[in-house]
């Protein structure tokens, strides 16, 4: 070996291990993103983002350190796969690191037995699905919200005819707005229909007709569902009936509602996005926890 | 303009007319949009060209509320002009008792104020509003009060445990 040549060779070694590291450090990292499904098909940027989420971030519940390292544990805690899977949803959405952090806390709040749960007055002639399902859901809404009218009716069919069927009890609560005109006739009509035994499909007419609604035709849509008109119109004039619909409103603002629609997941106030698919995703998460802790 | 022009060759002589380059925008506009058609064909997401459902942004609506003072009794504090003291308790609740000039704006969980009472309390010249209520829980004064600073009003403040709260502040004999 030539003694002049050895530096050289030695210098050309070290630049290609250290080419040879860098080369396998992204390729380290994108281990954690590619062990979430939804996450593999973001793109190279957001892979990118999605990545330095990961490493800063820490799941709540299943493992206590950043993303990264819990995803790259095998197999990863099915929680963090969730969360890990959400916050790859959200990234696509466009949301920043911030807003991501944020939400995850919000998701937190809304799953995590923290604190007392809210108290309701149910009543079953408004609610949804068996009896006795393993989640109890109450849903606070205004007849005249224009959110309420696509969340709502979504919301129901996802829990009736979705992957969720059976495992959910909803249950629908008015709160009517002050703000939206007539939003006292659309709750004590809500009310009536409940008395009469139709409340989910004359809800279902009420939202699905929002842009037509005016209370002198309620009692129209009333009779073509099948309901006694002049039955139906004496509860609407009925003062229990308004009682009813104040202690909605009451129990609405003891449980802290200041907006419609307002969720709460086996009492605790869903804080998190609130959209369908957030909440579907939040109730298979409660639903895998209470699996887990009723495993021996 | 000769040199401007991409498409057409014109003779010198040739007098250039208005259609030329309203011709040449069309064709530049064309081959745009058929480009762009056909980067939106090949994108793994491309742009749907029929908007298939309705566009809306939808977010939560809320109940009209503003910040509010939380008063934990009645300090009233400067000329008795100054402060305006509201009851929004029910006319019942209100004859049977209430502070000494106190004005009775019953509170309704399904209606908002009235606009004449607001305009009303808006014109009272009084730089300050006191509410007090049932002090149960929800308390229709807290509740009032904030529909009340929501709508503008300024100032607003409510007591704490409403008015059987106010029971020490009260002389000798006087209960709510």
């Amino acid at each position: 070996m030539n003694p002049r040549q050895s530096p050289s060779r030695s210098l050309r070694v070290a630049v290609l291990c250290c080419t040879l590291v860098l080369a396998a450090a992204p390729a380290t990292r994108a281990q954690s993103a590619a062990a979430v499904p939804l996450c593999r098909s973001l793109g190279s940027d957001l892979e990118a983002k999605v990545q330095g989420v990961f490493e800063s971030l820490h799941p709540y519940d299943g493992c206590d350190e950043t993303f990264a390292k819990c995803l790259a544990r095998k197999p990863p805690h099915p929680v963090v796969l969730r969360l890990a899977e959400a916050l790859c949803r959200q990234v696509k959405e466009g949301r920043s690191r911030s807003e991501l952090e944020r939400s995850l806390t919000r998701r937190a709040q809304s799953v995590l037995p923290l604190g007392k749960p809210a108290t309701f007055s149910l009543d079953e002639s408004m609610a949804t699905g068996i009896a006795g399902a393993p989640i109890t859901a109450v849903v606070y809404a205004c007849a005249r919200c224009p959110f309420c009218k696509v969340f709502v009716p979504e919301l129901h069919r996802e829990l009736v005819e979705g992957p969720l069927k059976g495992t959910v009890r909803l249950f629908f609560r008015p709160f009517p707005l002050k703000d939206h005109a007539s939003s006292t006739e659309g709750g004590l009509a809500i009310l009536a229909a409940a008395r009469l035994g139709a409340f989910w499909p004359f809800l279902s007419k009420l939202y699905s007709d929002y842009d037509a609604f005016c209370p002198k035709l309620l009692p129209d849509w009333a009779a073509g569902l099948g309901l006694e008109r002049a039955v139906f119109e004496r509860y609407l004039g009925d003062p229990t009936l308004r009682d009813a619909l104040v202690a909605a409103k009451q129990e609405g603002l003891r449980n802290k509602v200041e907006a419609t629609p307002t969720l709460f997941l086996d009492g605790r106030k869903y804080l998190y996005d609130l959209t369908v698919v957030s909440v579907v995703d939040v109730l298979q998460e409660l639903l895998e926890r209470q699996t887990e802790h009723a495993a021996p | 303009m000769r040199e401007m022009s991409i498409f057409f060759r014109r003779s010198p002589a040739r007098r250039l007319t208005w259609h030329a380059p309203v011709l040449e925008a069309l064709v530049v506009t064309a081959l745009c949009a058929v480009l762009a058609l056909l980067v939106n064909a090949l994108r793994a997401e491309g742009l749907p060209l029929v908007q298939e459902t309705e566009y809306q942004i939808l977010v939560p609506c809320p109940e009209t509320s503003g910040e509010v003072e939380t008063l934990t009794g009645l300090n009233l504090t400067g000329a008795p002009t100054e402060t305006l003291v509201l009851d929004a308790r029910s006319r019942g609740a209100y004859e049977s008792w209430h502070v000494p000039g106190a004005r009775n704006v019953p509170y309704d969980y399904l209606e908002a104020v009235a606009s004449a009472t607001l305009r009303k309390l808006a014109s009272s010249g009084a730089k300050r509003v006191v509410v007090y209520g049932d002090g149960e829980n929800p308390d229709c004064g807290e509740h009032l009060a904030k529909e009340l600073a929501g709508k503008g009003i300024r100032n607003v403040g409510f007591i704490v445990g409403g008015a059987p709260a106010l029971t020490g502040d009260l002389p000798a004999g006087v209960r709510p």
